[in-house]
């Protein structure tokens, strides 16, 4: 197996259908985990769950609305039944709302707040109960975003809610270690995935310039990233923000002549 | 197939001798790198790649000191001769002077800024240069430190000198993008290298327990390294990883109960 071996670690995908955590899913799968993927549409859930079988390892497909506390419990105790326990649970799902901050009403706000960041409390504490509980160890990762950490210009309350789980990882991190949880995040700036290109040919959200060519990662930079996180290799990793985004937050601010 | 294979690549190990150089040239090693081992001890260095074959892997030595620029050229050449084309460089050389500021003398800052951040410019860009002349899209991996990033206290010329090999990274990675090079630093925290260890030892000054289960091994170091030399991390760039089990996103104030 190599030096990144998850064998017969049950996980967890929360957004596994499609994009980075369908690619999450498939890298954790070559790395021998078991991973069950969550996802709002069960039809995609099924799909990758089969690719997941195709690897030979175990899968199952589940489907709920994750800003539903009530039901993220309920599945979360459905994929421990799936596949004997879970080491791992990781979380990509979000997404922005397009929306100046002097217009942005507040439906569309709290919207993104719960599509962001709340559902991240419920699944972190749901998963982080049962292995508190069972004095199990696990790893949480969960996809954040260069809009919280830098302006979310037109998309604010996207950021402010990508903050706000950057400073949720730091703060579960700390409280969490001394019960063997590690809690990280991978921070992409844009991702090339089936849904982002949808978006940006419907208009719906703002395409990046063209400069950006080559720093735009796959979803399995990501998953990638995310699955080094959850693995033993990163055992004295925890409250940390990995960027994948080719270095482009990096650069010097200013044009130089 | 493994996830995380270095069996394509060769990887050199500058300062491989012991702790986290002999941890990480024993890991990707491991990983399926032809791995060359760099120390100016020659008993060192052998022994070191000797473990890499005795476990499988393929593994050459050079007997050289990296900080010695005159003779600089030659010990490329010479890794070169094991390695052509190399594919990863890895510096994890440095080493603290501990005196307070205003005790400490120009000779005790140039030699720690020659050290832990000239040398890494150096032996940097004598591989970059070969890897552009030959379009090879290679791997920067240094290690820094916490300390380039919080007060130095009693080792402020170490503490600059890594603060400033974090912008050297960052500066690195944006100008060599476009070659398809890619730098990151891996910052450690308290890491439990042989030298540490006799300290450890102490009866006098006992380690809070705590404080120990957040000491990394040399492994904990060289496993962040292997995952940034890897196709897992092909859009990580200019990036710093910081291992250090959470300490330094501590909440900063102790609380009453």
């Amino acid at each position: 197996m190599g030096i990144l071996d998850l064998t017969d670690r049950g996980a967890l995908v929360v957004g596994g259908g499609q994009g980075m955590g369908r690619a999450t899913a498939l890298l954790l799968a070559q790395a021998g985990a078991n991973p069950v993927v969550l996802d709002a549409e069960i039809a995609r859930a099924e799909s990758v769950a089969s690719e997941v079988e195709g690897f030979g390892r175990k899968s199952a497909a589940l489907s709920a609305d994750v800003t539903d506390r009530t039901q993220v419990q309920s599945v979360i105790a459905e994929a421990e039944q799936a596949v004997g326990g879970l080491d791992i649970v990781v979380n990509i799902v979000g997404g922005a709302s397009w929306a100046p901050l002097i217009a942005v009403d507040e439906e569309t706000w709290e919207r993104d707040f719960a599509v962001n960041l709340k559902h991240h409390l419920y699944v972190s504490q749901s998963a982080a109960q049962n292995w508190v509980a069972h004095e199990r160890p696990g790893a949480l990762c969960v996809v954040a975003s260069v809009s919280g950490m830098f302006s979310a210009a037109r998309h604010g309350a996207y950021g402010a809610a990508k903050a706000g789980l950057l400073s949720f990882v730091k703060s579960a991190a700390e409280e969490w270690w001394p019960h063997g949880i590690r809690v990280n995040a991978v921070v992409p700036g844009t991702v090339r995935t089936p849904r982002m290109e949808a978006e940006w040919e419907a208009g719906t959200t703002p395409r990046p310039a063209a400069d950006l060519l080559g720093t735009i990662a796959e979803p399995e930079d990501i998953g990638g990233a995310i699955t080094f996180l959850v693995s033993d290799l990163a055992r004295k990793i925890t409250g940390q923000a990995i960027i994948v985004d080719g270095g482009w937050t990096t650069r010097f601010p200013y044009s130089l002549t | 197939m493994s996830l995380l294979d270095l069996s394509e690549r060769s990887a050199l190990v500058v300062g491989a001798g012991k702790g986290i150089g002999r941890a990480t040239a024993v890991r990707l090693g491991a990983a399926g790198a032809h791995t060359v081992v760099l120390d100016r001890h020659a008993d060192r260095a052998e022994s070191v790649a000797r473990e890499i074959r005795e476990a499988g892997g393929r593994a050459d030595f050079v007997v050289a000191d990296a900080t010695d620029v005159d003779s600089l050229e030659e010990t490329i050449d010479a890794v070169w001769a094991r390695a052509p084309g190399l594919d990863v460089l890895v510096n994890i050389t440095g080493s603290a002077t501990w005196v307070p500021l205003l005790e400490m003398e120009e000779a005790d800052w140039d030699r720690d800024f020659r050290v832990n951040l000239d040398q890494h410019l150096c032996v940097g860009r004598a591989v970059v240069k070969r890897w552009e002349a030959v379009e090879r899209a290679g791997v920067v991996c240094l290690v820094g430190s916490i300390s380039g990033r919080f007060a130095a206290s009693g080792h402020a010329a170490y503490g600059a000198a890594k603060a400033g090999l974090l912008s050297l990274v960052q500066t690195a990675a944006q100008e060599w993008w476009p070659l398809g090079v890619r730098v990151n630093a891996v910052l450690p925290g308290s890491v439990r290298t042989p030298r540490i260890e006799e300290t450890l030892m102490d009866p006098d000054r006992p380690i809070p327990e705590d404080l120990l289960a957040r000491m990394l091994m040399p492994e904990d170091v060289a496993a962040a390294i292997a995952f940034l030399a890897s196709d897992l991390a092909r859009r990580v760039t200019g990036q710093a990883l910081l291992l250090d089990s959470g300490v330094t996103t501590r909440f900063p104030y102790s609380l009453t109960e």
